[in-house]
């Protein structure tokens, strides 16, 4: 299902990402991110901002039916993630409308490594006036093995952060930036959505690790999207929250997890365009993976979802 | 001890004293309020209960959005999300709400928490997105700059749990629990106050949360969708653990109005271990 030829472009990180969704006849939609080097934080697992971007993909297309003949603009994303490992050839989602009201349409979608629950996600989007320039969602849904997002393997030849052009200025600060490009850019000429989540979670990832003093891992965002980020450079800043430590003897120090409140301004529009808060977490160890996956494999077997 | 069933009676349960400190002349809508961290809010664990912390943030971040939402509107709440910091709180209690976003359609406002006993420490940081309404006879009337003052109790009052009749269904898992529809939980407009239906996934979450983990949990950060409202009752909160992760459980809250047969609600909920 093509919606509109120009977009996305030849280079684009959705190609990359190489993500498939089919929008279903009975309202849900299926999505599958096939897992690549590319997409893995330094300790293995995919990166919440990749999997939120994942969660995007499904829930504009889901919104834009629930909303047609209007359109729609992101206005919150929450995904909490399980610890179950990604070491998984794909990732596995499924999304659903909850509501559609004339103003907002609020959906769910869940994620699954292989047989295993990997997180939550809930997405809110603002109902919008049409536009000449908004894609025309077709009548009918498609079924079956379609895609509006084509790729047959991922196209990353580094991480994807460099692809996206995500460079960190000062860690303590949890200063990131980002220039817009056509590679990252949604339809409407602004930074997609799923990459402004990949942003926010490199922005708290680096500060609160760096107040940690050991590295933490994302494993909660909670987005709000203020205004489109067209401009650039857009900037980040992180507010520290805190950084939780074993309150009992004899456990040490070692921090557990922390979280952080992030700001995003368009620079060149000089504007707040996100807010962000983020939960990260000691990175998940191995025992802890393999006992969650074998819970869910006994209590959620793979296909009754 | 009886606090009225005008609508307010939450907003007085959690006692905020929120005053307008903007400059309103100009457009500017900002709240800051003060909470003392009575004893019936607090935890078991001997912080603030989660949900009286959701009621207070959706009471002063709504209150906020109705004031941008002036002179043609009011406000309902959408969606509320919250992530706390990882400390105990001693109270008193500092709320401070801005505007984020005024739209047409939608406002949404922050609430930032903060710790006047522990030198101002943040405690908590909410985001509430509301949706504007056009009343039947108008929105309400304040005098601006607007003061919506708490009387304080005259005499103690239950823990959260008791004071909203939060109660077990018997032959359900823990996590199942349910209210009715009282006049003391519905808000103004008659319907179940967004900080009762905060409530009831707070404790549900932890019901779950503890039985899953075999220990005390805390409801920490929340992301509630408001979904239909909730008019009949009873109201019930399912909730179920999802996957265990470095700092506790994720938990899917389902919220129902039984008396409607309507999904009320959806939250995800991080359950962490209680200090």
């Amino acid at each position: 299902m093509v919606l509109d030829a120009s977009y996305p472009p030849a280079q684009h990180m959705l190609r990359d990402l190489a993500l498939t969704v089919e929008h279903h006849e009975d309202g849900t939609s299926v999505g599958r991110l096939p897992v690549a080097d590319a997409l893995l934080d330094g300790h293995g697992r995919v990166r919440a901002g990749i999997l939120a971007t994942l969660v995007d993909a499904i829930g504009g297309g889901l919104a834009a039916y629930a909303a047609a003949p209007g359109w729609i603009a992101t206005a919150d994303l929450d995904l909490q993630l399980s610890g179950a490992p990604t070491e998984v050839a794909a990732i596995d989602a499924v999304g659903r409308v909850l509501r559609a009201g004339r103003s907002t349409v609020v959906l769910a979608v869940d994620l699954f490594a292989g047989p295993a629950p990997l997180g939550l996600a809930t997405m809110t989007f603002a109902v919008l006036p049409r536009r000449a320039s908004n894609p025309v969602m077709p009548a009918d849904r498609a079924t079956g093995p379609q895609s509006f997002i084509s790729g047959r393997a991922s196209g990353f030849s580094g991480p994807a952060l460099d692809a996206f052009g995500v460079r960190t200025v000062d860690a303590a600060g949890g200063h990131v930036e980002l220039e817009p490009h056509p590679y990252v850019e949604n339809s409407l000429g602004a930074v997609q959505g799923g990459v402004v989540a990949t942003v926010v979670e490199r922005a708290a990832e680096v500060a609160l690790s760096h107040a940690a003093g050991r590295p933490l891992q994302p494993v909660g965002v909670q987005l709000t999207y203020l205004a489109l980020a067209r401009e650039g450079p857009i900037r980040s800043s992180v507010e520290v929250l805190g950084i939780a430590r074993p309150a009992i003897d004899g456990l040490g120090n070692e921090p557990r997890w922390g979280s952080a409140r992030v700001t995003l301004v368009d620079e060149g529009a000089n504007r707040r365009t996100t807010i962000g808060r983020v939960v990260a977490t000691r990175p998940i160890k191995r025992s802890v993976q393999e006992r969650s996956v074998q819970e869910r494999s006994v209590k959620e077997p793979h296909g009754d979802r | 001890m009886e606090i009225g069933d005008d609508g307010r009676s939450v907003a007085r349960y959690v006692g905020v004293d929120l005053r307008e400190v903007g400059d309103w002349e100009a457009g500017e809508v900002i709240g800051e309020a003060t909470s003392p961290l009575h004893e019936h809010l607090r935890a078991p664990g001997g912080g603030i209960r989660t949900g009286a912390l959701l009621t207070m943030c959706d009471n002063v971040g709504g209150f906020c959005a109705g004031l941008a939402a002036l002179p043609e509107g009011w406000v309902v709440s959408t969606n509320l999300s919250l992530t706390l910091a990882p400390r105990r709180v001693r109270g008193p209690m500092r709320l401070r709400s801005t505007v984020l976003r005024a739209g047409k359609a939608a406002i949404v406002t922050d609430v930032r928490v903060t710790d006047s006993g522990a030198d101002d420490a943040i405690v908590a940081d909410a985001v509430l997105t509301s949706a504007v309404l056009i009343p039947e006879g108008g929105p309400p009337h304040w005098a601006r700059p607007a003061h919506m003052q708490a009387p304080p109790p005259t005499g103690a009052l239950a823990p959260l749990v008791e004071w909203l009749g939060i109660r077990d269904v018997p032959g359900e898992p823990a996590g199942v629990v349910e209210l009715d529809i009282t006049d003391a939980v519905r808000n103004p407009w008659g319907i179940m106050h967004g900080g009762v239906t905060a409530s009831l996934v707070d404790v549900a979450a932890e019901r779950a949360g503890a039985a899953h983990l075999g220990l005390p949990v805390e409801s920490a950060d929340v992301a509630l969708h408001f979904l239909a409202p909730s008019r009949v009752g009873p109201v019930r909160a399912t909730a179920t653990v999802m996957g265990e992760r470095g700092d506790g459980v994720v938990v899917l809250v389902e919220v129902r109005d039984t008396g409607r047969d309507r999904v009320a609600a959806r939250a995800v909920v991080t359950a962490r271990p209680a200090a």
